[in-house]
């Protein structure tokens, strides 16, 4: 039995993962929710379902992938993300009363008069608020984000920041709203046939008045004002929903409901996804499953001629929300650590603990390059594109290097290794897809999957094994100030660890930082050009270099060439956020103000623990074994 | 035993280890200063320099003396040939490493050449589509350039004079001008107005103050005045102000201003507080035109004439200064600036120069890139002077037939940037089509052409302009041997090592590692 129990659990493990692993259905009778949310748009230029356009956006104002509908209420009553998209588009005077505005900055409360406190009598949480919460005090929300959109970026005070976020968060909401129908459209079929019928004559009386003939006011004004009411819409510049009129036009040929309304006053024809979501409305309003199901599956049937390919894309990137593999991934690799952390405390007594993790492990690896790969295919992308899919890949690298590692010493460290270092970098990887679609499209300079394929992947592949060696390094220290369990044989090969991983991140970093030296010479003309992204990697490959120097040539001990390792822990995250918030260069993406606060704190923590390797061998409670 | 000494330091591993910790130090120094000081200034300032100095005005950070690229870059190169010179030992074991070092000793040289012999420069298209041109401009460096005659072969003259020689202020001749320059004057950046400009926005500033001062030397239009501007954010607060300055606090600015002209001595005092706020009001928004970047010259008098009657000085429309006696600079000003750093910073030079002919002065021009070149007769010979971004002439041409600039649908994310060319050489035979886009650049006789920006200009009737980068690199080709050189030695070392270590037996204690010295 005991033998056997890792085993069990490491099955159980796969057997959670994969009973998700498949297209969410609908219950027979109930509102066909997931058959609605697969159907295909246009968002950030690029294919993807309804349902992703919810999830990123209810991430980006409510920080979660699903809607609490009375979060004060202690127990919690949600609705996911395809649910309230629904709601956002066919119900929205129910999606107005939904708290999903994430405000936590209390001035931005008191500017919007919102209660501080959670309170049932006011419907809040103190956290959440709804549309009808928020919009009474939208015009001095928007007066303020005008003010602290003009301060200059690294300037920004808290509350600026809280508030341009909140006006982000604005703006997405009614992006949303005023996708398939104008906002606050109660009735959206009836409108639109109203609105199509009075085409022709308005169109007569418009010609009219251009003549400069007496012509039909009331025809001409019911025209006008349908078009005010779609070109607000056009300011606030929705996803483009409409497929093109002749299958085949590409991606390039889909319209906003907007235009379509446009086109429509042109004297063009109706497109039939206009009014096939308009029917959905009524459906879905009137409560009717049967109606909406058939609804829903006309418009299928609509884009059938536009290929496979595009309602493939939909359902496929559906499955992959719904299996959501890197959430997964992080569970069980808290699990896997948790496991081997209790056996490396206690060692001997547990070693199915350490089998169990070691099994998680691998079963966890599998998730997160399974995670990988599907995102690659449906990008049809090499694995690192953008900062989000850099920190999965990171974790990626170090999680095979830590079993690789494990595989040689079998002494659970590389377990740790892994599974820690999947742990952190899914976090952080979670946090940075708080900031909106992590599959966006790639600018012109950076469209070349062959250099993302070499140069990106090989250096961060560098930033991999320069973190597991320090990650390594500060178990060293961790093991050896607070436990007793870094005998000397653990210390001598955590140092020899430590010195392998080092020569590969060694030549991994320079192969990497030289491969963008070469992509730099082929796009821009200079192989170095003293960016402040290549600095940050270069800083990366001196400190190797320096690493191998100063241990080749004995000028550091065992504790000395930790304390350099954990360094370089520095130098990595310096090269791979620090330098991204200078707000200069080729890679810049802004000051991102959140993340900095993480940086300095990291950097610190890196700091002490280097004060912890210097400390004499009587604060080491591990001493006279690791000396 | 010094130079035994000196040997032993000179080899010593130490000294890379230092070396490399100060490598490490500069480059995150150097990379932090771009932040201030601008990508090339910082590149020059700490990376193509030996010693990195304190100077005013600097951040904090900024130690009062750093070594600069050169002086460690040298250091690791001597340190490391020392080294080798030292240990070498032909084995198998060794091979990695002396392939990896041998590989940074080229690239150390290569960056070394490239500094040296390499030249960006580019070529603007900003006429559009259409347009041809067979040269490339610098980025930075100007020249003074003397045209107009045509020579032999067809071809313009052209008699140019490095912006080297106008810094040292050198008399300059040139082997067929029948006078000699002198610079009398030379500066980094400055701002030329026209005169004309400027006297457009005095005057626009000058009535409206006069208008404001005249509307309200009568008290009877207060109350009134104070209506209209109810719905005037800006002027509703100009208003609140001048009361409470006279002692009303009321909400209500109608009444309030009401009763205060009412009241004779209350209402002269209203009657000021309004005109001298009104008035700082109008010269700020002169003022805060946008930075002298813009290309709007009316704009840039607006914000001239703004500042010069808010530090108290007059400007008289009809009697403004020249800033020489000939050319263009007789209606012009130009105002020296001071030097700006900064990604997105670009300074425009100045020079003054003194025409003389047999030693007889002919007056003093004042030339500039924002001037066009300037005509000059001397001995019935008409010449063109002026000074210009530095042109290197290619003996070919490019013309551009056609740009592209897509996004992805329904975003502001560039998806392709392509400029279409002519190429045309006449002495090779040559007359092809060719597109350059990002990642996919031209390389043509020696230099290599990259797409770099690309528009649309309102002048030419929303034609496409494009703006290529033209690099000249003759040490291009030593990163990629000393990368390969160096990546091959690595991989041998790691590929030693690691088949070693995989296939000695182990037990729970491994044995200790090969140490390897350089």
């Amino acid at each position: 039995m005991k033998k056997n129990l890792p085993r069990l659990i490491a099955a159980l493990a796969l057997l959670w993962i994969l009973s998700a692993w498949r297209a969410p259905s609908d219950k027979e009778g109930a509102m066909a929710v997931h058959a609605f949310a697969r159907l295909p748009l246009i968002a950030g230029g690029r294919v993807q379902p309804l349902d992703s356009l919810a999830r990123n956006t209810l991430l980006q104002i409510r920080e979660k992938q699903t809607v609490n509908t009375a979060p004060w209420e202690g127990r919690a009553q949600t609705l996911s993300a395809s649910e309230w998209l629904l709601e956002m588009f066919f119900k929205q005077e129910l999606a107005d009363t939904r708290p999903v505005f994430r405000i936590l900055h209390t001035e931005v409360k008191g500017l919007l008069g919102l209660p501080l406190d959670a309170d049932a009598s006011k419907l809040t949480d103190g956290k959440h608020f709804s549309w009808n919460q928020v919009a009474p005090k939208l015009g001095e929300v928007r007066e303020e984000a005008r003010r602290a959109g003009a301060v200059e970026e690294s300037a920004r005070t808290p509350y600026d920041r809280a508030l341009l976020q909140l006006w982000n968060s604005v703006g997405l909401y009614m992006r949303l709203q005023n996708t398939v129908q104008p906002q606050n459209s109660k009735d959206w079929e009836k409108d639109l046939q109203r609105f199509v019928e009075a085409v022709p004559a308005g169109r007569e009386a418009a010609k009219d008045q251009q003549a400069g003939k007496p012509h039909n006011e009331a025809a001409l004004e019911k025209l006008i004002t349908e078009l005010q009411r779609a070109s607000v819409m056009k300011e606030i510049a929705p996803a483009l929903v409409i497929p093109p009129s002749q299958p085949g036009a590409g991606v390039e040929g889909w319209v906003r409901t907007d235009e379509a309304i446009f086109q429509i006053a042109r004297g063009e024809p109706v497109p039939p996804a206009l009014r096939a979501y308009a029917s959905m409305g009524t459906a879905f309003r009137s409560g009717d499953a049967v109606a909406f199901k058939a609804a829903v599956e006309a418009y299928k049937e609509q884009l059938a001629p536009y290929g496979h390919a595009l309602l493939n894309k939909g359902k496929r990137e559906q499955v992959f929300n719904h299996l959501a593999p890197f959430y997964k991934a992080l569970v069980l690799y808290v699990v896997a650590g948790l496991c081997v952390l209790v056996f490396t405390l206690a060692p001997g007594r547990l070693a199915v603990l350490l089998e169990t993790g070691r099994l998680l492990t691998l079963m966890t690896l599998f998730v997160h390059s399974s995670g990988l790969i599907y995102r690659m295919v449906l990008e049809g992308r090499p694995p690192v594109t953008n900062l989000y899919s850099s920190a999965i890949f990171i974790g990626w690298g170090a999680c095979v290097l830590g079993l690789l590692l494990e595989r040689v010493w079998k002494n659970g460290i590389g377990i740790l290794v892994s599974s820690s270092a999947g742990f952190l970098t899914l976090i952080i990887a979670h946090n940075l897809s708080l900031s909106g679609d992590t599959m966006e499209m790639m600018r012109a300079v950076l469209d070349t999957n062959f250099w993302l394929a070499t140069h990106v992947v090989v250096v961060t592949l560098g930033y991999s094994a320069t973190f597991v060696a320090g990650l390594l390094a500060v178990l060293y220290v961790l093991l050896g100030v607070f436990t007793r369990s870094l005998t000397q044989e653990l210390a001598k090969s955590l140092v020899k660890m430590v010195y392998g991983i080092i020569c590969f991140a060694a030549l991994f970093s320079f192969v990497g930082t030289v491969l963008g030296g070469i992509w730099a010479d082929q796009s821009w003309g200079r192989f170095w050009g003293w960016d402040a992204k290549e600095n940050g990697a270069l800083m990366i490959v001196l400190w190797n270099a320096l690493f191998l120097h100063a241990r080749w040539g004995g000028i550091a001990r065992e504790r000395g060439l930790m304390s350099l390792a954990i360094a370089g822990n520095i130098v990595t995250a310096w090269s791979w956020f620090g330098v991204n918030m200078l707000g200069i260069g080729l890679h810049s993406y802004g000051f991102m103000s959140a993340a900095f606060t993480w940086l300095m704190l990291f950097v610190t923590s890196q700091l002490v623990l280097i004060g912890f390797a210097s400390l004499p061998n009587r604060f080491w409670r591990s001493a006279g074994a690791a000396a | 035993m010094i130079s035994q000494n000196l040997w032993k330091f000179l080899t010593s591993l130490r000294v890379t280890v230092v070396l490399l910790v100060l490598s490490t130090l500069l480059v995150f120094l150097g990379t932090l200063a771009q932040v201030h000081e601008g990508l090339w200034e910082a590149q020059e300032r700490w990376f193509k320099s030996y010693l990195v100095f304190r100077r005013e005005g600097d951040v904090w950070w900024v130690p009062p003396v750093f070594t600069g690229g050169y002086t460690i870059g040298f250091s690791l190169l001597i340190n490391l040939l020392a080294a080798h010179i030292k240990r070498f030992q032909l084995s198998w074991k060794k091979v990695g490493i002396h392939l990896t070092h041998a590989g940074i000793v080229l690239l150390l040289l290569g960056q070394l050449v490239t500094d040296m012999f390499s030249r960006e420069s580019f070529m603007r298209f900003d006429q559009g589509e259409g347009q041809t041109l067979a040269y490339s401009e610098a980025h930075r460096e100007v020249e003074l350039v003397v045209t107009g005659e045509t020579g032999a072969d067809g071809r313009e003259k052209v008699v140019s004079f490095t912006g080297k020689a106008l810094r040292r202020k050198l008399a300059l001749q040139g082997a067929d001008l029948p006078f000699e320059i002198r610079v009398t004057e030379f500066g980094e950046n400055c701002e030329v107005l026209s005169h004309t400009a400027i006297q457009e926005a005095a005057t626009q500033l000058l009535t409206a103050l006069g208008t404001m001062e005249a509307k309200y030397s009568q008290l009877e239009v207060l109350p009134g005045e104070a209506e209209k501007s109810l719905d005037n954010p800006g002027r509703l607060a100009v208003w609140k102000e001048a009361l409470a300055a006279v002692g009303e606090t009321d909400k209500d600015i109608v009444s309030a201003a009401t009763r205060v002209a009412a009241d004779l001595p209350r209402g002269e005092k209203l009657r000021d507080e309004l005109k001298k706020r009104f008035k700082a009001q109008m010269l700020n928004a002169f003022q805060k035109m946008p930075p002298m970047q813009m290309a709007n010259d009316r704009m840039r008098a607006m914000r001239y004439v703004g500042g010069e009657l808010s530090g108290g000085r007059t400007i008289e429309p009809g009697a403004l200064p020249a800033s020489s006696s000939q050319g263009a600079g007789q209606h012009a000003m130009v105002l020296p600036r001071p030097e700006v750093r900064g990604m997105d910073q670009q300074n425009t030079p100045f020079a003054k120069v003194e025409l003389f002919q047999k030693g007889a002065s002919l007056g003093v021009w004042v030339v500039s890139p924002w001037l066009n070149l300037q005509e000059v007769t001397v001995e019935g010979r008409a010449f063109k002077i002026g000074l210009r971004n530095e042109r290197y002439y290619q003996p070919f041409s490019l013309k551009l037939v056609k740009t592209t600039h897509e996004v992805y649908p329904g975003t502001d994310i560039p998806k392709n940037f392509q400029s279409r060319l002519l190429l045309e050489n006449a002495a090779a035979g040559e007359k092809r089509e060719v597109d350059i886009s990002m990642n996919n650049p031209l390389r043509y006789g020696g230099l290599t052409y990259y797409q770099h920006q690309m528009g649309r200009t309102e002048p030419t009737g929303g034609k496409g302009t494009s703006a290529l980068q033209v690099v000249r690199n003759p040490g291009w080709v030593t990163p990629y041997l000393g990368c390969a050189i160096v990546s091959l030695g690595m991989l041998w070392q790691f590929l030693y090592h690691l088949v070693g270590f995989l296939s000695k037996p182990r037990s729970a204690k491994p044995a200790p590692a090969t140490t390897a010295t350089v």
